[in-house]
């Protein structure tokens, strides 16, 4: 059982620590297995209906919404509590570093193992030989001062070779403050929304009153081997208040930005209408737009464009079936009229135009006979879906992880040593002794340093 | 159908010297260790040019230029076993332990034979243009640089295993010739944790490096997608093991099963959550 004196202390403890990192690890594990609200409402509502007992409890239990919920932000924010705190103490305990009779403590308390010691016997007066010590020391990258009053321990220089190795811990840890302050900020001030807009049309921004965007052209381009889309962008106008506020172009990987709020390239597709397509009757490439029959030379035929599937499919009970908003299986209705007979309704395929389907008055569909006309080509209405996001938290989470880069490179990339020196007169000169702490352990420090001593010995006491 | 038999004979090469690797560990002489390297460079040589092959292929696509083809399941196991063997390569010529072979490289050999397999199933090897999304510079920085992290991550679940290994070979009355070939327990808990002191940073870095790229591709730092998740589980397990050895001097056994938790978390991010993930499902196929 835990049992700690003031909550600080269990704050600071690693066993809380280490249950808190738990905790979050677990929580945000489990909303990887099981459907997500935010993510995925849909899939929420299929897995109540299929998991009638189980399903309810995680609801309540936050579980199906996890990352959004309160205990979780909780959890989150208990750990940037913890942070700070730890930071605070750490930073206190620092001071304390440096304090008079710090190498004894060290050695006592052993805070990162065993502490390693050396002598030099050097036949010179005291200053003199913490002098040359500490030339000897400079040039190989040690700052040396004197240390206050008199140490318990004889300590009169403390000498340190890459300090700037302890800021690392502060600077990481804040930075995950930092990071978790962005979110914050984000979710107070941000947005984020979803704009469908179709070509030729402007559609208004709700977070932004009185911005409209307008969707000049859309543009995609596919890949000729798989029909996978290569490319897809958007040539947008921002309007407000009828004068043109900004405009460009938005594709995925570069959004067009305006006065903070960034235009993101996120979905697209064909809602079934378009401008006109291209046949080729006879030999000939025809255009033929909506609403407009075109009639052949001498009027034995018309044909007129009825509508426009952009993934065609056929259902089990012999119906046009529209599969998707993807430009998947093109297809046009159109109705053929030869003199002085019924019209009929045909469907052509582009993609395949060998193929063609009659349609008949219920809606049915049948194989018809070879028509003297394919389709080459449709001029499709696109619709882009844009998210429109404003998030004034980013510039605080990109110098939040700047600043963690920056901490976990000192913190892990630089080697802190210190050294506690003391000269002790002696019969002859002075002893010098040394004791020497390292942020990498005793263990991975004893070669370097059993081989400065030596080299100090040679130099040094000679 | 060149790019594949060159990274085949990698591959055998990779088996060879991981069978050296295990005949070093057991016996004396120093023959098997020096095979081994001599194996594992010949191997990586064909690996090299296997991959710079695929790069021209995958270039070939207007649209791929420049990027490297890791957004394959092939090209991810492919570019992960020459990662875990170059680590491999740079820890044992920092350390000269020479033992680590049989730890870390059966992973490198893991990770080439399940790119052989994937070869062979259908469309294992193809090469397509890549779509929209991954068509960004950070395709070739954010997961190159959360794969090195995972090779480094996984020298040190074998330097881990060696531990483990050397541990229970010191307890037990009759230690055998493995005990005075693998390095002391204490050398090789450094080891792990220097290791996974470089490889934290790398892997916290390339989880960065991902927020970016999606705050510039879809507008959000972070969308709790299955393999930001567990990238995140992954980052705060090996965080858990660093407070443990640094604040409370956790050492050997325990620290090593911390660690190794950690490596499973790294497994189950590269593979396994692509089953889950929507946005990051590249590898799954989707």
């Amino acid at each position: 059982m835990l049992s700690y004196a003031t909550p600080v202390q269990l704050l600071r403890s690693v066993k809380f620590n280490i249950g808190l990192f738990g905790a979050i690890m677990l929580a945000s594990a489990v909303g990887t297995f099981v459907p997500q609200a935010h993510e995925a409402p849909e899939r929420v509502e299929v897995f109540l209906r299929a998991h009638p007992t189980l399903g309810p409890l995680l609801e309540a239990a936050g579980l199906l919404d996890v990352y959004y919920c309160r205990w979780y932000a909780a959890l989150l924010l208990l750990m940037a509590l913890d942070t700070v705190l730890c930071t605070a103490v750490r930073m206190r305990a620092r001071a304390k570093e440096d304090e008079p009779g710090s190498f004894q403590k060290v050695s006592s308390e052993g805070s990162q193992g065993h502490p390693l010691s050396a002598e030099i016997s050097v036949p010179v007066q005291p200053q003199e030989a913490l002098s040359r010590l500490r030339r000897f020391l400079s040039l190989r990258g040690f700052r040396s001062r004197p240390v206050p009053g008199r140490p318990p321990d004889g300590t009169t220089l403390l000498v340190t070779r890459h300090a700037l190795q302890w800021w690392g811990t502060v600077v990481a840890h804040l930075s995950l403050v930092v990071i978790l302050a962005g979110a914050v900020v984000k979710s107070l001030f941000g947005f984020s929304e979803f704009v469908p807009v179709s070509e030729g049309e402007c559609r208004a921004v709700r977070n932004r009153p009185g911005w409209s965007l307008c969707l000049d052209r859309f543009t995609v381009k596919y890949y000729a081997d798989t029909g996978a889309p290569s490319l897809f962008a958007s040539d947008l106008r921002l309007m407000e208040g009828g004068r043109e506020l900004a405009g460009g172009r938005s594709a995925v990987n570069s959004p067009l930005a305006v006065d903070g709020v960034r235009f993101y390239q996120s979905g697209w597709g064909a809602g079934g209408e378009s401008r006109g397509i291209t046949l080729r009757f006879e030999g000939k490439d025809i255009l033929l737009v909506p609403g407009k029959a075109q009639t052949f030379p001498g009027g034995a035929l018309s044909i007129s464009l009825l509508g426009f599937a952009p993934d065609f499919a056929l259902s089990r009970d012999d119906r046009v079936l529209f599969r998707s908003i993807e430009m998947g299986n093109p297809a046009v209705r159109l109705k053929l009229a030869a003199r002085g007979r019924r019209g009929r309704v045909i469907w052509l395929l582009q993609r395949f135009p060998d193929i063609a389907f009659e349609e008949d008055s219920a809606g049915r569909i049948s194989p018809a006979s070879p028509l003297p006309m394919s389709l080459l080509a449709v001029d499709a209405v696109m619709f882009s879906g844009l998210e429109a996001g404003y998030d004034p938290g980013y510039p605080l989470v990109l110098g939040g992880a700047l600043a963690w880069t920056v901490g976990m490179l000192l913190l892990f990339y630089l080697h802190r040593r210190r050294l506690w020196i003391s000269a002790i007169p002696a019969p002859g000169g002075t002893t010098v002794r040394i004791g020497a702490w390292s942020s990498r352990g005793a263990a991975a420090y004893k070669r370097e340093f059993d081989n400065l001593m030596s080299l100090a010995g040679q130099e040094v006491g000679r | 159908m060149i790019e594949l038999r060159l990274f085949q004979a990698a591959t055998a090469c990779y088996l060879v010297g991981t069978g050296l690797g295990f005949v070093y560990l057991c016996r004396r002489g120093e023959s098997g260790r020096r095979w081994m390297f001599n194996f594992l460079a010949i191997g990586a040589l064909l690996h090299l040019v296997a991959f710079g092959l695929r790069i021209q292929a995958f270039w070939s696509y207007p649209e791929n230029r420049f990027y490297i083809p890791v957004n394959s399941f092939f090209g991810a196991l492919s570019f992960m076993a020459l990662a875990l063997t170059s680590v491999f390569v740079l820890v044992e010529g920092r350390h000269q332990l020479g033992i680590l072979g049989a730890f870390v490289l059966p992973w490198a050999c893991v990770a080439a034979v399940g790119a052989v397999g994937r070869a062979q199933g259908v469309g294992g090897t193809e090469i397509h243009g890549l779509p929209p999304a991954l068509q960004s510079y950070w395709m070739n920085v954010h997961p190159a640089v959360l794969m090195a992290a995972y090779a480094v991550l996984a020298n040190a679940f074998g330097v881990g295993l060696a531990l483990l290994v050397q541990e229970r070979q010191v307890r037990s009355h009759r230690p055998s010739e493995m005990c005075y070939r693998l390095p002391s327990i204490e050398e090789l808990d450094n080891l792990n944790y220097r290791l996974i002191a470089v490889g934290f940073p790398v892997l916290t870095v390339g989880i960065i490096m991902g927020g970016v790229w999606a705050h510039s591709a879809w507008g959000r730092f972070w969308g709790w997608d299955a393999k930001e998740t567990w990238s995140l589980i992954t980052a705060l397990s090996y965080a858990a093991f660093l407070h443990m050895r640094l604040v409370a001097n956790w050492r050997g056994r325990k620290a090593v099963y911390t660690s190794m938790f950690g490596f499973a978390c790294v497994v189950f991010t590269f593979i396994g959550v692509n089953f889950l993930s929507g946005l990051h499902g590249y590898l799954s196929g989707r």
